[in-house]
């Protein structure tokens, strides 16, 4: 495992965020949002006609673990160029909140995935290959988004 | 976050909006790769094999950001105009090419539009272009240009004339002036604060003053917009502390503000600043860009709207591009450090000094500011003005931000692309709106900005809100419909601290 850069700034609490791609993660109308789109995916597979709760949860599961890690933990930098390259080698999982880390829209970003695992597994109690699919494609968020994981780069992947 | 007065609903659409647009950017590409490397293997087009050996030209994220979301608004930016930019403008039409992505062509027509985007506050900038003789006399004699840096031979008896103006204006010992506003912050706040002092500046301070506190080899720290109670944390936090790894005490704190905020319309707090100031024992850097000609009773700017003593600030920096019809910038304070400036600012040594006839134009302005008897005429008219637009726009049910008195009039619309809709419905019923979205601004507050100019009539602004009110219906932008607030009840910035003159700590100048 290589670890990215040094760490430069101490972190402030008393600091407002001026990264201003990142700071709407912590709105809470953003939170509620997050959540209501993911039951609107699955109610739109129950509507399109899949019966079988157990394909349409894993389903679900399958495409916010790769939305997700592909926006939080893969896309690195801001989508602008006025800050000079400040946040270029961070993801954006990196760059929330100044990179203080346990905070409560960490934790609460944190708790969704382990929330949506722990339900597919109630639907796919019979089928454990099916699960076993579940928790091997949760597994990369969830474990991205532990504090040890902080700028580590497995294997030099995405440095 | 700006604590939102819509609907949940509302909220929801504008990130759903995001979504969608970053979804089809990715899809579009997605589909755009595949039928490459399909037509590729099939030889119809040439592969992108030799690209590899070359640098990749931009970030593939910010690349993304330019492509799907920004290029499909762009029409709304950066429109061409064919017009000095005075009350009523000619804008020059656009559309997009049939065939290719993301591409403008100009249609060959032009359309009269009231102008309600340029900083014309005190309606110097006229359709005929220059209104005095003497601004011609002084091109002919001096040259347009001066082409050598102030140090060496840039140093021109107009560029003089102007500092002792400006000094006199502003009521502060010594100037110097800058040919450039944004060079004005990037190029002094360096020599200001030096390596062992700290900078508390507002977070929502402009680009040039960023630039410049991050040249300096000060140390940075940001408080929570127009609160002065953060601030106040702040200040404690860094004298206790000290500098960050060895503890000793800071050099110099200087505090860092606008006099208004150009997104947000809203005036500092000056009163509180100065006691907090003093109480401290801080310095204080003020950038008028803004608020200088254009507020106050003689328009000299924030510190006269407050009827404060200016030798309470310590650095007062402004530009000439707003009010004054011109270019440049200029610093004022007191003699010494106006000397070190001109001697060691980055500006006056690698820069360019500030034109000849230029500074002809702000000499003619600031004569007529500060005429005894008319020179009040501006900015009264720009007061009235702007308080009437400001006033209708809440009766008609607007959601508009910032304070009474300011001449910048933000009035919010959360959604990207009805915001573009809105921008060029507008434009088609004559109205030329700037419009200010993400990386300015929040990412869901996507807002409209609206300046007042005292060139503006009465009827000009009727037609404004006329406009504003059939698109704002059709649209569904007038978000304060339910919960109207009367804005006759909302205080002015002087009024909420009229009731700090009597206190001691704040010395009030003596007329």
């Amino acid at each position: 495992m290589i670890k990215v850069g040094p760490e430069d700034s101490i972190p402030q609490r008393i600091e407002p965020l001026t990264n201003k791609s990142i700071n709407w993660a912590g709105d809470k109308f953003f939170w509620i949002f997050y959540v209501w789109i993911i039951f609107g995916f699955r109610i739109f597979l129950w509507m399109i006609g899949i019966e079988d709760s157990a394909a349409a949860w894993t389903a679900t599961n399958i495409v916010h673990s790769v939305v997700t890690f592909f926006a939080f933990h893969w896309i690195k930098g801001t989508p602008f160029s006025y800050d000079q390259g400040i946040y270029d080698k961070l993801t954006f999982w990196e760059q929330i909140d100044c990179e203080i880390q346990n905070t409560w829209t960490r934790k609460f970003l944190l708790i969704i995935p382990i929330v949506l695992l722990l339900i597919t597994c109630n639907h796919t109690k019979q089928n454990t290959s099916l699960m076993m699919v579940n928790v091997f494609f949760a597994s990369f968020v969830i474990i991205g988004k532990f504090p040890a994981m902080h700028r580590v780069r497995i294997l030099g992947i995405n440095k | 976050m700006t604590k939102y007065p819509i609907t949940f609903f509302n909220i929801v659409t504008v990130y759903m909006t995001y979504g969608v647009m970053i979804i089809f950017g990715y899809l579009e590409d997605l589909f755009e790769k595949v039928c490459a490397s399909f037509f590729s293997v099939l030889g119809l087009v040439k592969s992108g094999k030799k690209r590899k050996i070359l640098a990749p030209l931009t970030d593939s994220f910010q690349a993304f950001y330019v492509r799907k979301v920004y290029g499909r608004v762009h029409d709304i930016l950066n429109r061409p105009i064919s017009s000095s930019p005075a009350a009523w403008i000619d804008v020059l039409e656009r559309k997009f090419v049939p065939n290719k992505v993301n591409q403008l062509e100009f249609t060959g027509k032009t359309q009269k539009c009231l102008n309600m985007g340029s900083y014309n506050y005190l309606g110097f900038t006229v359709p005929s272009g220059f209104h005095d003789k003497k601004i011609v006399e002084t091109l002919e004699n001096y040259s347009p240009a001066m082409c050598s840096t102030r140090n060496e031979v840039g140093r021109s008896q107009k560029l003089i004339e102007l500092e002792k103006k400006v000094a006199e204006f502003v009521r502060k010992e010594d100037a110097i002036c800058f040919a450039m506003g944004f060079a004005t912050n990037s190029t002094s706040l360096p020599l200001i604060c030096g390596k062992e002092s700290l900078i508390i500046s507002d977070c929502l301070n402009h680009a040039s003053l960023v630039w410049g506190s991050r040249s300096s080899k000060a140390t940075v720290r940001v408080f929570q917009h127009n609160n002065m109670n953060h601030l106040e944390k702040v200040i404690r936090n860094a004298i206790v502390k000290g500098q960050p790894r060895t503890g000793r005490p800071w050099k110099k704190i200087m505090i860092v503000v606008e006099g208004i905020y150009s997104m947000e319309g809203e005036i500092v707090p000056l009163p509180e600043i100065i006691a907090l100031k003093k109480k401290y024992k801080c310095y204080l850097y003020i950038d008028e860009a803004h608020s200088i000609g254009a507020i106050g009773e003689s328009s000299r700017g924030v510190v006269d709207y407050y009827n404060l003593n200016p030798s309470d600030v310590d650095i007062l920096m402004g530009t000439f591009t707003k009010s004054f019809g011109s270019v440049g910038g200029y610093i004022a304070a007191d003699k010494d450090i106006i000397d070190t400036l001109r001697l060691k600012s980055y500006s006056s040594i690698y820069a360019d000094s500030l034109s000849p006839a230029c500074a002809e134009q702000i000499l003619v302005a600031l004569d007529s500011i500060m005429d005894k008897n008319v020179g009040n005429k501006r900015v009264k008219k720009l007061k009235e003005n702007s308080n009437y637009l400001r006033k209708s726009l809440i009766n008609k049910g607007f959601y508009t931000i910032g304070d009474m008195d300011s001449p910048v009039i933000p009035v919010l619309i959360y959604c990207p692309s009805v915001i573009a809709e809105f921008s060029r419905k507008c434009l088609a019923k004559g109205l030329a709106l700037v419009s200010v979205g993400f990386p300015a601004t929040n990412l869901v507050d996507t807002r409209i900005r609206l300046c007042v100019s005292s060139a503006h009539t009465k009827s000009d602004l009727d037609h404004a809100i006329n406009v504003m009110d059939k698109v704002g219906t059709k649209l569904m932008t007038r978000y304060k419909l339910k919960n109207k607030i009367n804005p006759d009840k909302i205080k002015t910035p002087f009024e909420k601290f009229s009731l700090l003159e009597n206190n001691p700590k704040i010395s009030i100048k003596q007329n």
